[in-house]
């Protein structure tokens, strides 16, 4: 019994110095070092304790890395002993860092309190290297990373390091994504949000983007990728509890410009894989939108404070000499430098300085690289004396939003005393004249225009109105349309002039009955020889329409031969030569003539027309 | 005349165009630029084309310190009368004063093809009336011609076909200004202008340019036109940032 109880007194004490052994630990452990610059490694902290209760976590100051990704996690382990049951708590948060820059670094502790203690990790020291001689991650992360061949070898092309034959037992993600983290997803309109887009892969691929993320609403500046000019630089992380191949494609710094909530939309690309065969497109990867808010900045800003002046900023000026002659150049530099949206601010402006010829600054922006945008933006103005003098140029003062103090903070400079010394140049030839030189002395004359023209009326130039107008095409179409019309219409009328077979029958038919008519009223007059002498005026037009010629001069032979030619038969011929012949006979002897040979004559010279208008329709007929 | 009388418009358009003139001329020469500029502007406005009033306005920009826009004008007095010999020289000027502050050096720029300097030579009004002169003069001489004997229309074809001939050169010229303002050339109006890589300010920058130099303009895309520099540069500016010549 007392071995029993003595026994059991030692299990109990044994369990509570392991229980005591494994208190609660706050560490923190480096993936790999060193690193290099630019290439992502793990970065891990583990709060590990029994029946732990942690609140007030702070994470570590990345002073000089850049967080890619932080994921927390939390795990329950239950053991179970001669003593009872031990229930031990571990929280664990997964960072992904980058370094931005070479050198001995260092990642400060973290903070976390537990069971009202405060406790603080260890400070961990990384060794940033040019990330050419940094060592491949082929080493193990503490959390057990497997090996895993040199990643820029990964992609053909993208690296020139030789590809080591990849381990095929080492566990793999299950698919590959794209990642997009921003630094942030709520800030003050101006204040700097960074995002990247990076290529999650499980196996070597091709990629082909094929739709940038639209940042509308933002101004965006952006910002370099880790080997960006020489192709994707991929890292090994662990992403979930499976390794991947990670490459950031796009990283991009947002100022927002107004108030409001935005979204990013996805990146997308094509993942291929090349062959023997050649390229087979793999599958489609979208990244997740971005929802971003944007809200304004808190009030009691000061008048005249530029929105973009968001960040933190130095404000200096400068001139490159404080005596000068009359009408030699100065230079003064306003210059801005700091972290924020410098090519969207706004620099102070120079007041009007009397005495001085004040040109245009000419503005220039330097950006740094890293991952704040920042660096200087400076304008230089060009300033002439014209007058001797002392001028002060007052201070500039320059008004911004501090993000991190969350105040509106004001920088000045202070005035910049000159000082001129010369005689007084003209203003313009136009306004003043010269003084003469002092014997002696240089008369400076400064590049100059000619003077206006001070004409009376503005002259106009009517070449180049009507070069613009659409009456120069007018012009140009009016002579050759008006030579067409003319000569349409002269077309025209020659065609108007001409009778047609038709109209002309028309018209000696209409003649014809006419005067038949006329001869027939002369024959009831008892007026037989003007009544013969109709018929016979009737009968020469009808031979002339025939035969193309007058009939009146021919002999009776010709007459003949004529209306033979013209397609009449004998008994027509010998029809008309009669009634001519009687016609002329009453003519010259009127009273040989009854008024029965005259009505007869005229019935027979109907009979004749007719016998004409048969012969036109006869094929072959002469018209 | 009839053409001559629609350009010149109505009496009283006229007198106005004229108190503008002699307003700004009068502020110019008070030394209010301002005023001289708002004055020569309003006329521009109204598509007054006239190498007077683009001088003019060149002189106050100078004296305003605006320089790339007094070489625009200047270039613009250059377009409409190539001979102007005083906007030559304060063109000539205003380059040189712009290029103390800041000078555009194009790398591989390439110079003006022959044609383009061909056709430019003369100025639009000299070509235009040069054309206008020998093609009517033609269809006169043709009209003429049909209304003479037989016997005396040799004198007038030969007349006509030399004045067509004439009419066909000059229409040579007139038609290549016509494809060359097809892609127009503009000038570089503030003392610096950031050229993006797309139609809206959120592009990267792709260069930037200077006051006074001399683009082309291939594109509008809503406030943005897309320009293109003599060394083949190409990018989006505002188009209240460059003027066109």
């Amino acid at each position: 019994m007392r071995a029993l109880a003595t026994l059991s007194a030692a299990t109990t004490f044994l369990f509570a110095a392991t229980a005591f052994g494994q208190a609660t630990s706050f560490t923190a452990q480096l993936g790999r070092n060193p690193v290099g610059v630019g290439e992502s490694f793990p970065f891990e902290i583990t709060l590990s304790g029994s029946n732990v209760s942690m609140e007030d976590y702070r994470p570590p100051d990345f002073r000089g890395f850049r967080v890619l990704s932080e994921q927390p996690s939390q795990s329950t382990q239950f053991t179970m002993g001669g003593g009872g049951s031990l229930m031990r708590q571990t929280y664990t948060w997964h960072y992904q860092l980058v370094a931005s820059q070479k050198g001995k670094l260092a990642i400060g502790p973290a903070t976390a309190r537990v069971e009202g203690r405060e406790m603080h990790t260890n400070k961990v020291n990384v060794t940033v290297v040019d990330a050419a001689t940094a060592p491949p991650p082929r080493q193990r992360a503490p959390r057990g990373f497997p090996g895993f061949p040199d990643p820029s070898s990964i992609f053909p092309g993208f690296g020139a390091d030789p590809e080591p034959e990849p381990e095929t037992s080492r566990p793999t993600g299950q698919r590959n994504f794209l990642r997009v983290v921003p630094s942030k997803t709520r800030a003050f309109v101006g204040e700097q949000i960074t995002i990247e887009w990076s290529l999650c892969l499980v196996q070597r691929l091709n990629v082909t983007p094929t739709k940038e993320p639209r940042t509308d609403g933002f101004w965006v500046e952006d910002l370099e990728v880790p080997g960006g000019q020489q192709g994707l630089r991929l890292s090994e992380q662990v992403l979930d509890g499976r390794v991947y191949l990670v490459a950031p494609l796009i990283r991009k710094a947002l100022f927002g410009l107004k108030p409001g909530k935005y979204t990013v939309t996805p990146l997308e690309v094509d993942l291929s894989r090349v062959s023997f065969f050649g390229t087979q497109r793999g599958e489609h990867l979208k990244a997740d939108p971005v929802a971003i808010e944007i809200v304004p900045l808190p009030p009691g800003a000061p008048a005249g404070f530029d929105p973009s002046a968001v960040g933190r900023f130095t404000l200096a000026a400068e001139v490159d000499r404080d005596h000068v002659q009359v009408g030699d150049a100065v230079t003064l530099k306003v210059r801005i430098d700091g972290q924020g949206n410098l090519h969207k601010l706004a620099l102070p402006a120079l007041p009007r300085l009397d005495g001085w010829k004040i040109y245009d600054p000419k503005v220039t922006v330097q950006l740094n690289q890293g991952d704040d945008v920042g660096g200087s933006k400076t304008a230089e103005y060009l300033l002439v004396p014209e007058k001797p003098g002392e001028t002060d140029i007052p201070a500039f003062s320059f008004t911004y939003f501090d993000t991190q103090q969350t105040a509106y903070l004001t920088e000045r400079t202070q005035p910049l005393h000159l000082v001129v010394t010369g005689q007084a140049v003209a203003q313009s030839p136009a306004t003043a004249v010269a003084a003469p030189a002092a014997a002696g002395s240089e008369n400076l004359l400064a590049i100059d225009v000619r003077p206006l023209r001070n004409r009376p009326t503005l002259r106009r130039d009517l070449g180049s109105v009507l070069y613009h107008s659409p009456l120069f095409l007018g012009v140009v179409v009016a002579p050759p349309a008006a030579m067409a019309l003319v000569g349409l219409l002269g077309v025209a009328r020659t065609r108007l002039g001409e009778e047609s077979e038709g109209k002309r029958r028309r018209k000696l038919r209409r003649s014809v009955s006419r005067r038949l008519r006329t001869a027939t009223t002369l024959l009831h007059e008892g007026r037989l020889a003007s009544s013969l002498a109709e018929i016979e005026r009737v009968l020469r037009e009808i031979l002339a329409g025939k035969m193309g010629r007058a009939a009146t001069g021919m002999s009776r032979e010709e007459l003949r031969a004529s209306l033979a030619n013209a397609g009449a038969d004998t008994p027509l011929v010998d029809g008309t030569v009669a009634a001519l012949d009687a016609c002329d006979r009453a003519r010259f002897a009127p009273g040989s003539i009854t008024p029965e040979e005259a009505s007869h004559a005229i019935d027979r010279a109907g009979e004749l027309i007719e016998g004409f208008d048969r012969l036109d329709s006869k094929p072959g007929g002469a018209s | 005349m009839v053409v001559a009388f629609a350009c010149l418009g109505g009496e009283s358009r006229a007198d106005l165009l004229d108190q503008a003139w002699k307003r700004g001329n009068e502020a110019h020469l008070r030394g209010d630029y301002g005023a001289a500029i708002a004055a020569y502007e309003q006329l521009d406005k109204q598509h007054v084309i006239s190498a007077d009033l683009y001088y003019n306005l060149g002189v106050s920009y100078f004296r305003q310190g605006q320089l790339g826009r007094a070489i625009w004008s200047f270039e613009r007095a250059l377009v409409v009368a190539p001979d102007d010999e005083d906007a030559r020289f304060n063109l000539t000027q205003a380059r040189k004063l712009a290029s103390q502050r800041a000078r555009d050096k194009l790398e591989g720029a390439e110079h003006e093809p022959l044609w383009t300097r061909v056709v430019t030579y003369l100025g639009p009004s000299t070509e235009v009336w040069l054309f206008c002169g020998l093609y009517l003069g033609c269809f006169a001489l043709l009209f003429i011609r049909r209304g003479v004997p037989r016997d005396s229309r040799l004198a007038f074809t030969t007349g006509a076909a030399i004045l067509g001939a004439g009419a066909i050169l000059a229409g040579l010229l007139v038609f290549g200004r016509m494809n060359l303002d097809r892609i127009p050339f503009a000038v570089v109006l503030p003392d610096q202008v950031a050229v993006k890589e797309g139609a809206d300010s959120n592009f990267r920058t792709s260069f930037e340019v200077h006051g006074g130099l001399r683009v082309r303009v291939l594109e509008r895309e809503q406030d943005w036109v897309r320009v293109r520099l003599a060394n083949g540069l190409e990018g989006f500016v505002r188009g209240e940032d460059i003027g066109l010549l």
